[in-house]
């Protein structure tokens, strides 16, 4: 669209001075109509940030991660697929060292041994991220750092599955993985035997874990011949393949831009003669000037228009995800409103006071404390733009040593906007103690109630254990 | 260039010929059956078929006789990878515990089923060996730990080696220790593991563990703990505050309280208005030895006593 007006103007404007082929777009692209006015409106206002690269959004983009034993090849296969599409010019060559001395990087102060590589299939742009162990995947999950769409399994033809390949299902489990692409390798020195009978296999151990393992696409080939140059057979073609196969079968991820609009409040302000204005960045979806919307947090709900849509001094029509933005709301006094309420799309939105959640507590030398935390330990959840006070408990043990991550369930005093896969901070006297990802939302509970409910436990238990004992 | 174009079609048919011998050589659901009850590698699953022409009681035979020498092998080979993931096991009976680190490379092994096998059945030869001699306390480095004999005629080393060979990444015993009390005082003990609680024939698995020995002093008054319920809280109190030592009432405590490495002078977990030292007194009780492991910590100094 934009190039098209660029290339009508200049047909018609060899000799116009510079202002009248300005009033020119512009009168153009009023006759454009609405659409394309919105359009070229956005693009014109989005802020240019300094000094950073733009990253042109002509692809969708998808992460994807390998998992597998240590010496099945995930790096050769990883180095393979690189050399491969360098080839079509869609991704620059790692080679195997490069790959595997991969630095820890420090991520939202949390240090993750990880090495990500990007690369582009026809359809698709890919981040590939590689990380050593358990830990490290559950932190990428917890963070957001690099969250996984899906993922490709290593296995060895020479091996077939480990032992420790229920661990690493069991894994993908965990973080949410729901479609999962075999490669099975080195098929290079094994026969057409064992390759069937380790697909077999792989399929029988998909199916126990939940996975479709009848239909999930296992191609076997060997990245080694691809970083040797030879066989191309069971090679390049067999990478390509794989990546056809990760192209079809790993669903995108829906984007933030097709949710219903999502749109934490970050201040409030009265404007005389026009009435309540609040600003934000909005997170997810579009709003349109009139838009009918909830207003919700703190145990409050409200209903509301938004009657009017500012950027940067400018009035909008509408505003996309990730706009810096003002909204005016229609019937709204400033007292009604405050940081932290979130606005969204009529029945999108809902209140929780008590969630399930995995928690990463930082180690001593991510920042974070020194001692563990135990059960019914209190600090403050940060999560978009509002804060509250949230009790801890432990389900499924006594402590939570720095540098673990565990199950914990938060209950709060007030009923916050809350959404599974929400992510938060949890923090305590001046020092953040760690991150979390929402995994469940849990039925409200009577604060009141819970708080005494807490002392009481806390007595008995002092109780139980001066006369119990425990070692038998 | 000529002659890999000459050489290659028959280097082809050479392999298809190799295949095809194979096939008729080696019984494929057998194979699938072998591999499913030994969990070997498929390679040596299908060299045991071929070497007893198909009888699977031999080749399962020859196989656990290969796994030795296979596991071994493997050792050797994977002698010098990194290990910093693994599990600590921790016996504890009557009067006396046994606590064992065992490394391996990462920690989706450290979680298999299989490596949770290796480091119980490790930790109770070791809890026997040691219950059996007449040493109160023992401390035993990596080298030490591989030469005690197993059952079988085996050594301690034998049995990581089969491991090894079976689950593919390197593992070694790094160190253990063992405590026994003395009349007049008990043994607690503490495991925190990172993922759920594990605990097979009176074994407990995870990443941290703590030995303490807590003795009586002072006037045994009606409203005092237990002395086991002591002993059992200052060996989570260890554990969750990695000290350094006991220290004593002629030390100083540090002034930053974070900091702070002598065991009496710290906040006690639990209640951090309550130092340990204060806790001791107002339970009649005194630590009188602790050990604690934390799995892949690095060692200030090697002692053993072997």
């Amino acid at each position: 669209m934009a190039s098209l007006l660029v290339r009508h103007c200049l047909e018609g404007s060899y000799a116009i001075s510079k202002k009248v082929l300005l009033s020119r777009v512009a009168t153009d692209s009023q006759q454009l109509g609405f659409r394309s006015f919105s359009l070229c409106s956005i693009f014109s206002q989005k802020p240019p940030t300094a000094g950073k690269k733009t990253y042109v959004r002509d692809k969708p983009h998808v992460n994807i991660g390998t998992i597998g034993h240590v010496d099945h090849g995930k790096t050769s296969l990883t180095a393979a697929i690189t050399k491969v599409l360098s080839k079509q010019k869609k991704a620059s060559y790692h080679k195997y060292e490069d790959i595997d001395n991969a630095p820890e990087e420090r991520a939202r102060g949390i240090t993750i041994n990880h090495a990500t590589i990007d690369y582009q299939t026809d359809k698709r742009h890919y981040a590939h991220v590689d990380c050593p162990g358990h830990a490290d995947y559950i932190k990428n999950m917890i963070t957001g750092t690099a969250q996984m769409d899906g993922c490709i399994l290593v296995v060895a033809a020479t091996d077939g599955t480990m032992p420790q390949t229920r661990e690493h299902l069991l894994l993908a489990k965990q973080i949410g993985i729901s479609h999962i692409v075999v490669f099975i390798n080195k098929a290079d020195v094994a026969d057409n035997e064992m390759l069937e009978l380790v697909e077999m296999e792989i399929r029988e151990l998909l199916s126990e874990f939940g996975y479709d393992g009848a239909n999930t696409p296992i191609v076997c080939g060997s990245a080694l011949c691809v970083l040797e140059d030879r066989n191309p057979e069971i090679g390049e073609t067999k990478i390509l393949e794989l990546l056809k196969n990760v192209d079809e079968y790993i669903p995108l991820p829906v984007r933030d831009l097709d949710k219903d609009f999502y749109f934490p409040i970050e201040a409030v302000f009265s404007i005389p003669g026009r009435g309540t204005v609040v600003t934000g960045r909005l997170e997810r979806g579009i709003i349109n000037k009139g838009d009918a919307c909830e207003i919700m947090g703190y145990d409050k709900k409200m209903k509301s228009n938004i009657t009017g849509i500012e950027m940067f001094h400018q009035l909008l029509e509408r505003a996309e995800a990730g706009d810096q933005m003002g909204a005016l709301l229609r019937g709204m006094k400033r007292e009604d409103l405050r940081r932290g309420l979130v606005i969204g799309k009529p029945g999108s939105l809902s209140m929780h006071n008590k969630i399930e959640a995995q928690l990463y507590l930082l180690s001593k030398d991510e920042g974070g404390r020194q001692k563990p935390i135990l059960n019914y330990f209190q600090a403050q959840m940060f999560c978009k733009t509002w804060d509250i006070p949230v009790h801890f408990e432990i389900p499924d043990k006594d402590m939570i040593m720095p540098g673990e991550d565990a199950k914990v369930m938060f209950t709060m005093n007030k009923r916050m906007v809350l959404e599974q896969g929400q992510r938060f901070t949890i923090r305590s006297g001046g020092g953040t103690l760690g991150y979390g990802v929402v995994t469940k939302l849990l039925e409200d509970t009577n604060f009141d109630e819970f708080a005494e409910a807490i002392k009481k436990i806390r007595k008995e238990k002092a109780k139980q254990e001066a006369t119990e004992n425990p070692q038998q | 260039m000529l002659i890999t174009v000459l050489f290659r079609p028959r280097l082809l048919e050479g392999l298809k010929m190799t295949c095809r011998q194979m096939t008729h050589a080696v019984d494929k659901s057998l194979l699938s059956k072998l591999r499913k009850t030994t969990g070997y590698s498929l390679m040596n699953c299908k060299k045991a078929l071929e070497k007893c022409e198909n009888n699977i009681d031999q080749a399962e035979k020859w196989l656990s006789e290969l796994a030795q020498k296979e596991g071994w092998a493997k050792a050797s080979k994977l002698q010098g990878r990194p290990m910093s993931q693994g599990l600590i096991g921790l016996i504890h009976d009557k009067s006396s515990a046994t606590i064992l680190e065992v490394n391996c490379e990462t920690d989706f092994v450290a979680r298999n089923d299989k490596f949770k096998s290796l480091v119980t059945q490790v930790t109770h030869i070791l809890h026997t060996n040691f219950s059996s001699g007449d040493r109160k306390k023992v401390g035993l480095d990596a080298s030490a730990l591989s030469s005690i004999p197993a059952e079988g005629g085996k050594i301690l080393a034998d049995i990581v080696a089969v491991h090894v060979g079976n689950i593919g990444e390197n593992m070694a015993l790094r160190r253990a220790s063992y405590l026994r009390a003395d009349t007049s005082s008990v043994i607690g003990t503490y495991v925190h593991s990172s993922g759920e609680k594990f605990e097979v024939d009176n074994c407990k698995l995870g990443r941290y563990g703590a030995i303490v020995e807590v003795g009586q002093a002072g006037e045994v008054r009606e409203d005092i703990l237990p002395l086991d319920v002591v002993a059992l809280k200052v060996s989570q109190h260890i554990v969750g505050s990695n000290p350094r030592k006991i220290g004593s009432s002629e030390d100083k405590p540090e002034e930053d309280k974070d900091n702070e490495t002598k065991l009496l002078f710290q906040e006690l977990v639990m209640d951090p208005d309550m130092t340990v030292k204060e806790f001791l007194e107002n339970n009649s009780a005194v630590v009188k030895d602790f050990v604690r492991i934390e799995c892949g910590e690095e060692l200030e100094e090697k002692n053993s006593d072997k």
